[in-house]
């Protein structure tokens, strides 16, 4: 690669280097792995770095970059199946739970590391939600940018952050009424609860 | 997806019009199961948006652009006659470049040779095929002399990523690392510093020169390859009369 084209590497991509470290910390769960996984996507990067679209943008071209280089990983170190059943089964064991009934979460969980809990809860996110959820409130990616880096449509990016936050908030709640800080909500809602109060004033 | 949440879910984040988002905040407005899905999608955006940003250690970044430089390599044209390589290039790539040194780096501490009279005089070598060689040399055999200079004058040489900084002191006849390196024709000792990172120290006109990388900026690079690139910065130190760029 000519030296124009390092620089111009350097500058635009080399830039996302925080933001590509902390989704990679979100998805690996360990530093080690994570900086394996970020070195690896920025190699790649570079090796394709020709086929990089002017104008579109470098972080969904390079985040796509990142999730294909973890799917990938755990496909050769034959982990994606175990891990996928183990965030089932853990989520299973947690349940949907009862949703937004007071005292919000952040006030319940306060006492408790909130930082930790949350980090603890998004570890347990299907990779899919836990993505989508990192890359638009962590990091701030737009639906688009989303939508090309997970390549699927703007539609499923909504649903899986939708769903991801739910299943957050229900974790981050259902810890809190474990450790005595909440009670058990007297009447959940819900979307979906939500929904059928709506059908049903309106037949 | 349900019309809900096609509406609701830009409405959280952001990414709808002024008007549009004035139609969802008039239903909001009306219907406070709907509003409390709001609530609860926008609390947990907040939390994960006060959460602290992560940041890529120094050595990633190190080891990161080691990679390009590798396949900057390996995707370069070969033609009969290469042109030779800019010497800042060569302090860059540094020690990863040395593989085929690898055997005479492995040398440069776990094979000290003590040799009974003073060092042998050493060749120009290229710093592809650098003859490493360890000398034990008695601290009261230096040569220099002590000219009197400002002390504490750090120059920092900077390429890239990676950071060296080039304290300039009063040369004197003692305190110096009794490792002596033959590099290039000239004689350089290694040491370690106060934080146990390797340096480089030579002496150029009754200046004494202590090379060490900016560990805030380089990470954890291996001691080969630090060695390897603040010898050939020593050799561009000791021989440039115009040195590379400096502040």
């Amino acid at each position: 690669m000519d030296a124009t084209a390092r620089r111009a590497f350097e500058s635009t991509v080399l830039a996302h280097v925080d933001s590509l470290f902390g989704a990679a910390l979100r998805l690996t769960r360990s530093r080690a792995e994570a900086e394996d996984l970020v070195q690896e996507t920025l190699v790649r990067a570079y090796r394709f770095w020709a086929s990089f679209r002017p104008g579109s943008s470098v972080r969904a071209w390079v985040f796509t970059i990142l999730r294909n280089t973890f799917i990938t990983r755990y496909h050769r170190q034959g982990r994606e199946r175990a891990l996928a059943e183990g965030l089932e089964q853990e989520f299973a064991a947690v349940g949907e739970g009862p949703i937004a009934a007071p005292p919000s979460p952040e006030a319940a969980t306060s006492q408790l590391h909130l930082r930790e809990e949350i980090d603890a809860a998004l570890q347990r996110l299907p990779p899919d939600y836990r993505m989508a959820v990192v890359l638009a409130d962590i990091e701030g990616l737009s639906y688009k940018e989303i939508a090309e880096a997970m390549e699927c449509p703007i539609g499923t990016v909504m649903s899986r952050i939708h769903r991801g936050r739910r299943q957050l908030h229900s974790l981050l709640y259902r810890h809190a009424v474990d450790h005595g800080l909440a009670e058990e909500p007297d009447a959940p809602v819900s979307l979906d609860a939500y929904r059928n109060r709506a059908a049903s004033a309106r037949s | 997806m349900s019309h809900d949440l096609h509406t609701l879910q830009p409405f959280i984040d952001g990414e709808l019009t002024e008007a549009e988002r004035a139609e969802v905040e008039a239903q909001l407005a009306r219907d406070p199961a709907m509003r409390e899905v709001a609530e609860e999608q926008l609390r947990i955006r907040q939390l994960l948006r006060d959460l602290p940003r992560a940041t890529a250690p120094q050595a990633l970044r190190a080891r990161v652009l080691l990679e390009l430089d590798a396949i900057d390599r390996e995707t370069a044209p070969k033609p009969a006659a290469a042109p030779r390589p800019s010497r800042w290039r060569n302090f860059l790539r540094g020690g990863a470049l040395m593989l085929p040194a690898g055997a005479a780096a492995f040398g440069l501490f776990l094979v000290a040779r003590t040799l009974p009279g003073p060092a042998a005089p050493a060749r120009d070598a290229g710093p592809r095929d650098l003859a490493v060689r360890i000398v034990d040399v008695p601290e009261d055999s230096s040569p220099l002399q002590p000219v009197a200079l400002p002390t504490g004058d750090d120059v920092i040489y900077e390429v890239g990523l990676r950071r060296v900084i080039d304290h300039r002191d009063q040369a004197t006849a003692d305190a110096l690392p009794e490792r002596v390196q033959l590099y290039r024709g000239a004689r350089y000792h290694l040491g370690r510093g106060a934080d146990g990172r390797p340096q480089v120290v030579f002496d150029v006109g009754g200046v004494r020169h202590t090379l060490r990388e900016d560990p805030d900026r380089v990470g954890e690079v291996s001691l080969e390859q630090s060695l390897e690139a603040l010898l050939e910065l020593g050799h561009l130190v000791r021989t440039s009369a115009d040195a590379p760029r400096a502040r």
